[in-house]
């Protein structure tokens, strides 16, 4: 697209990073809104808002826009109610797959895994089916100057301790 | 979330997962995908 006119080119480009944008946009707006509903719009109370609310800073999401997915998700806006599902199936080989969902029509979200699968030589599952080889697993992170390893060491234990497990 | 065990693919069974994954990923209702293949590097696609 080259030619006299330098926007011609940059509309191509832009439209594209627009597209591309739009959609990680899309998926960080209904994970706020979906966190708010569960737990709250106060992300002091909601750890999963926040988390929520961090991931979208970091895709420079404005300000705005993250105040408007909280009102909608508690309320104070109207807005689509969507559904959090998890679908489990299988990829060529036998690859267990694990397929997070947040949609408005479950049916419709359905029928395009199952044809993603089913295009690429895998298949959707029954429930249950590959999710037990799945753990939830965390991440803390500390400052190296922060806290040493005895420290760190001694706050884990006393963790344990508390939850019942002796050492 | 992670995985307890890993299957290992290779060659063209891996580049059709990883095209499965690229597709799941686009859908606009997904918002993560998990997975439990185990592969050596990741195969560039062609265009």
């Amino acid at each position: 697209m080259s030619g006299h006119s330098k926007w011609a080119t940059i509309k191509h480009k832009k439209g594209a990073l627009d597209a591309k944008r739009g959609k990680i946009f899309t998926r960080l707006i209904k994970e706020i809104a979906v966190a708010a509903k569960s737990g709250g719009g106060d992300p002091d109370g909601n750890p999963r808002l926040r988390t929520a609310i961090l991931a979208a800073k970091a895709e420079n999401m404005p300000q705005e826009n993250i105040k408007r997915a909280i009102q909608r998700g508690t309320g104070e806006l109207e807005g689509v109610s969507y559904e959090e599902a998890t679908f489990e199936g299988y990829g060529p080989g036998g690859v267990a797959v694990l397929v997070d969902v947040l949609t408005d029509n479950r049916n419709r979200a359905v029928s395009e895994i199952r044809h993603a699968f089913g295009k690429h030589g895998g298949n959707l599952g029954e429930t249950g089916s590959v999710k037990f080889m799945f753990a939830k697993k965390g991440l803390i992170a500390v400052e190296k100057s922060a806290a040493g390893e005895d420290q760190l060491m001694d706050i884990v234990r006393v963790r344990l301790r508390r939850q019942g497990f002796r050492r | 979330m992670v995985a307890s065990t890993y299957t290992k693919l290779e060659g063209s069974a891996a580049g059709t997962m990883m095209r499965l994954l690229e597709a799941l990923e686009e859908l606009d209702d997904v918002q993560n995908v998990h997975s439990n293949v185990d592969m050596d590097a990741m195969p560039v696609e062609a265009g």
